[in-house]
């Protein structure tokens, strides 16, 4: 417990500092889940809709997910340097995959009879993208960024390895110092966040699956 | 070109890439507006395709098809599939949508505005017997008749002229299909909409069809009223599908109004009664249940208007 109290205590000393790693950690694992959602959405839906760029697709990023995080950031340190970009595009590989796969499955999972009764009618592409698919899709494509959240927002820790800032300075400063009580006071609020995120994407998903409970 | 041909099909094959033959083969077919033409076939025999070439859900090898006159490429495909009702066996009801959105898929693409189809969703759940209440549900919530209801429904919202419905019952237990069946018929004769229905179920096709089109690898073996199918089968292909040599089916498509003769005696209440629109079965069957001479015919007011004896029924044998 002392360990603990020591470790409010730091915070309270250092609140500037707390802060200001608190919203590195948060921003850097936002820009990160964006940017991968902004990729590998679209990427997910080609692959579902052309069957033959889903193998070459699908397979360069799960082999990007074979090489651990930290390879990563030391691989792109030489083309970015150190700091915030070279993180984000760490987090960004490490958070695709999942995304990208359940965009994949949630595109094929559609009944076919929906959607050949949807263009039977006059519905356009567009339009069935829209209406028909996204919704029906969403749910796993929810529970994909759920997962890649979780795991940038874990993994967001590493940047401090590379000069991204962030909670996990607390945490390698306490690991390096034997300071378990600093330690924590990277560590806790890590957890902290994967769990408030679980919340959030778990109250989001339940209002796209609405109509599979109704 | 009238218009009173709503659908023709000149001409028409497809080959689907890789087939060795077609699937369908140079087929040629009017079907006038407001007819209600059953498509009947073994399995494969094309029944499909040659109805997904008139929404263009399959395009054609070779030959057009024109609906109202138009050849169905003239419109963009959006347009044309707009204006014409699909209905399929697996119904595919979005699953996300609730009933009335399910209803309001073609008008809201049309822009209509929110009163319009508020109206048009209200009317359309009457006509296909379903409750008020179901407005606000989701398509999980019904069985599958009542899904098939709404398939029907949604298929209906932008009024289009034409329907076509690939074995839309075909998924439904017997019961709930005859209910069906006699539900849409009705629906159809209301509205003299003109129905293009794939069945493989013989009684089903002969049910619901003033004309039935019989299929086999490809070609149309023959197209003609229920009774021309039954009383002159075209070939040997077309008997043994039809049944053509069951006395009873052939009976059974005869109305008694058209084969009764005028009343040698007054009509007694204790005779036997059927109505006009029942069929000489029927009247055969009284006939020998109660070991009568006589059934007498009566009109939708119960007025006698004429009698049916054995010899009558007896000489249709003939035609
Ligand atoms: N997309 C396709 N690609 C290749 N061949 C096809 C395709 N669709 C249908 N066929 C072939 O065309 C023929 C006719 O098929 P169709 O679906 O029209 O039959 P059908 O009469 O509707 O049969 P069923 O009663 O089983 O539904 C079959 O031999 C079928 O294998
Ligand atoms: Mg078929």
């Amino acid at each position: 417990m002392d360990v603990l109290a020591d470790a409010y205590a730091y915070v309270l000393e250092n609140t500037d500092r707390f802060w200001e790693a608190l919203r590195v950690h948060v921003s850097i694992s936002l820009c990160a889940l964006l940017a991968a959602i902004v990729i590998c959405v679209p990427l997910g839906i080609l692959c579902a809709k052309k069957q033959w760029l889903s193998a070459p697709i699908m397979g360069t990023f799960n082999s990007l997910r074979v090489i651990p995080s930290l390879a990563i950031l030391v691989a792109v340190l030489p083309l970015l340097g150190t700091g915030f970009a070279p993180a984000l595009v760490a987090l960004t590989v490490l958070a695709c995959p999942p995304i990208l796969v359940n965009t994949y499955l949630g595109f094929r999972g559609v009944d076919p009879f929906v959607l050949e009764s949807a263009s039977g009618m006059g519905m356009g592409p567009n339009r069935i993208l829209r209406k028909i698919e996204f919704p029906l899709a969403m749910p796993l494509i929810l529970s994909g960024v759920r997962t890649a959240a979780v795991e940038v927002v874990a993994s967001a820790t590493l940047a401090a390895f590379i000069g991204g800032g962030g909670l996990g300075t607390f945490i390698i400063n306490g690991l390096g110092m034997y300071n378990y009580s600093l330690l924590l006071v990277g560590a806790v609020p890590v957890a902290l966040l994967a769990i408030f995120s679980e919340i959030v994407f778990a109250v989001i998903e339940r209002t796209a699956t609405k109509f599979q409970r109704a | 070109m009238t218009t009173d041909n709503a659908i023709v099909f000149d001409r028409v094959t497809k080959t689907f890439p890789a087939a060795s033959k077609p699937s369908v083969n140079e087929t040629s077919l009017t079907i006038d507006k407001g007819m209600f033409v059953t498509i009947l076939g073994t399995s494969g025999s094309g029944k499909t395709t040659l109805l997904k070439m008139v929404n263009r859900i399959i395009e054609p090898t070779s030959g057009t098809i024109s609906v109202f006159g138009k050849d169905v490429r003239a419109l963009p495909l959006t347009e044309l599939r707009q204006s014409i009702g699909y209905v399929i066996q697996q119904v595919g009801l979005f699953p996300h949508m609730t009933i009335e959105q399910n209803i309001a898929t073609v008008p809201n693409i049309l822009g209509w505005d929110r009163e319009k189809t508020n109206g048009r969703i209200k009317y359309l759940m009457d006509l296909v017997h379903l409750p008020a209440d179901f407005r606000q549900r989701y398509p999980r919530q019904l069985s599958g008749g009542q899904q098939q209801r709404v398939g029907i429904a949604r298929a209906m919202a932008g009024d289009p002229e034409v329907l076509l419905m690939d074995e839309p019952f075909g998924a439904i237990d017997a019961i709930t299909r005859t209910r069906l069946q006699d539900d849409f018929l009705d629906i159809q004769r209301q509205l003299g909409k003109t129905v293009l229905f794939v069945t493989h179920d013989v009684d089903e096709a002969l049910k619901l069809g003033n004309r039935i089109v019989v299929m086999n690898e490809g070609s149309i073996q023959q197209f003609d009223t229920p009774l021309g199918m039954v009383s002159n089968p075209a070939n040997e292909f077309v008997r043994q599908l039809i049944g053509s040599d069951n006395l009873f089916l052939r009976l059974q498509l005869i109305r008694a109004e058209e084969k009764m003769t005028a009343l040698t005696e007054p009509a007694r209440a204790e005779e036997a009664h059927i109505c006009t629109d029942d069929n000489l079965r029927e009247a055969l069957q009284l006939l020998l249940r109660q070991d009568a001479r006589r059934v007498i015919v009566d009109n939708a007011q119960g007025t006698a208007v004429g009698q049916l004896t054995l010899d009558l029924i007896k000489m249709d044998r003939q035609g």
